[in-house]
């Protein structure tokens, strides 16, 4: 791992410098052992979407196939919220798009460096996107990492996790306890706090951070699902580009 | 009847499936229609703090003193240059135990 300092904007390191993408098998091991912590509370979280799925009247079988195909735990939980006899797919499919949205900003932002992929890996890689590996993924590519398989190498670790939870959760029901317990609702944002610290742009340019922040906050109030992600996100990385372009000149 | 795949069932998580999927490549597609110039490169450059922080900055706020400490923690272990893993985990293993004890 070289060590670019994480101030540095992309932009002025010269194109031909950057090395170009790769997809290795140490890249997949590298990040499959850094998401162990996630992969660890997955299998909390995934005991606890299976206790809630049965108790939503899923079978096993259909929470296993929710839990390996769709691989987003929110969307997963708010489809339970919807869940009925004959549940209605167009609702679900909203309810899904309107939390899983988010993943366009985040793809996008994973777009200068799996661009440089060929396209068939690319779409391959981007299936195992989820916030916190995708978070971690970025993380390391600002400290230089220019493996793309450390996408992969997480995800396939969350979603042994995920699934693996799953399959618990379901089968031993509510008699596992509440998660919460074993403080497994604060490892992401444990987790996320520190993919953070690679990506601080330094005290002067700090602000546009605040305004993400502010107006994540605020627009998690009004609006439903992941929205406010969209909306904190969009507003501080436009600020962030609008500084960087008015400090040019 | 547990274990079991409902037809219906089965076609409402597929669609979920691919609905999800379809978000995960979207903004991947959507950006190739976009050129790859200096503004849009600066917008990349900063999009994923902003996003890690809009998607921290509610769960901050929620649920009283756990997630403010543990990303407090998590934070200053991360300075600290400690792994992630060891980072993650000191400050989950803090809340897990002041839950036991509070």
């Amino acid at each position: 791992m070289t060590d670019i300092p994480a101030d540095q904007p992309a932009a002025s390191r010269p194109e031909a410098a950057r090395p170009a993408a790769v997809f290795t098998r140490a890249g997949f091991g590298r990040g499959f052992r850094m998401a162990t912590p996630l992969a660890l509370s997955s299998v909390l979280f995934g005991v606890a979407f299976g206790v809630l799925a049965r108790e939503s009247g899923l079978s096993l079988g259909e929470a296993v196939l929710m839990s390996g195909t769709v691989f987003a735990g929110a969307s997963q939980m708010a489809a339970l919220d919807l869940w009925s006899a004959t549940p209605s797919i167009v609702v679900l499919a909203l309810a899904t798009f309107a939390i899983n949205v988010r993943h366009v900003v985040m793809g996008a932002a994973l777009r200068p460096w799996f661009s440089r992929l060929p396209s068939p890996t690319a779409h391959f890689a981007l299936w195992f996107m989820t916030d916190a590996n995708w978070a971690m993924s970025m993380a390391e590519h600002r400290k230089g990492e220019r493996d793309a398989a450390i996408l992969v190498g997480s995800g396939v670790a969350l979603w042994i996790g995920w699934m693996s939870g799953t399959v618990a959760g379901h089968l031993a029901g509510a008699a596992l306890g509440d998660p919460r317990m074993y403080g497994a609702d604060v490892v992401v944002p444990a987790f996320f706090a520190i993919m953070l610290t690679p990506l601080w742009p330094g005290w002067t340019r700090a602000w546009p951070w605040a305004i993400a922040a502010g107006v994540a906050v605020a627009a998690h109030s009004v609006l439903p699902g992941y929205w406010h992600v969209i909306a904190g996100g969009l507003a501080g990385s436009l600020a962030g580009a609008w500084a960087d372009l008015r400090g040019r000149t | 009847m547990s274990g079991m795949l409902g037809l219906h069932a089965t076609a409402a998580i597929l669609v979920m499936a691919l609905v999800t999927y379809l978000t995960r490549v979207g903004g991947f597609w959507l950006m190739s229609l976009v050129p790859e110039g200096g503004f849009v490169r600066r917008w990349l450059h900063h999009l994923p703090g902003a996003v890690v922080v809009a998607i921290l900055a509610p769960m901050a706020l929620q649920g009283g003193w756990a997630a403010p400490l543990a990303i407090a923690v998590a934070i200053g272990l991360g300075l600290l240059r400690r792994s992630a893993l060891v980072a993650t985990f000191s400050a989950v293993a803090l809340v897990a135990v002041l839950r036991q004890v509070i």
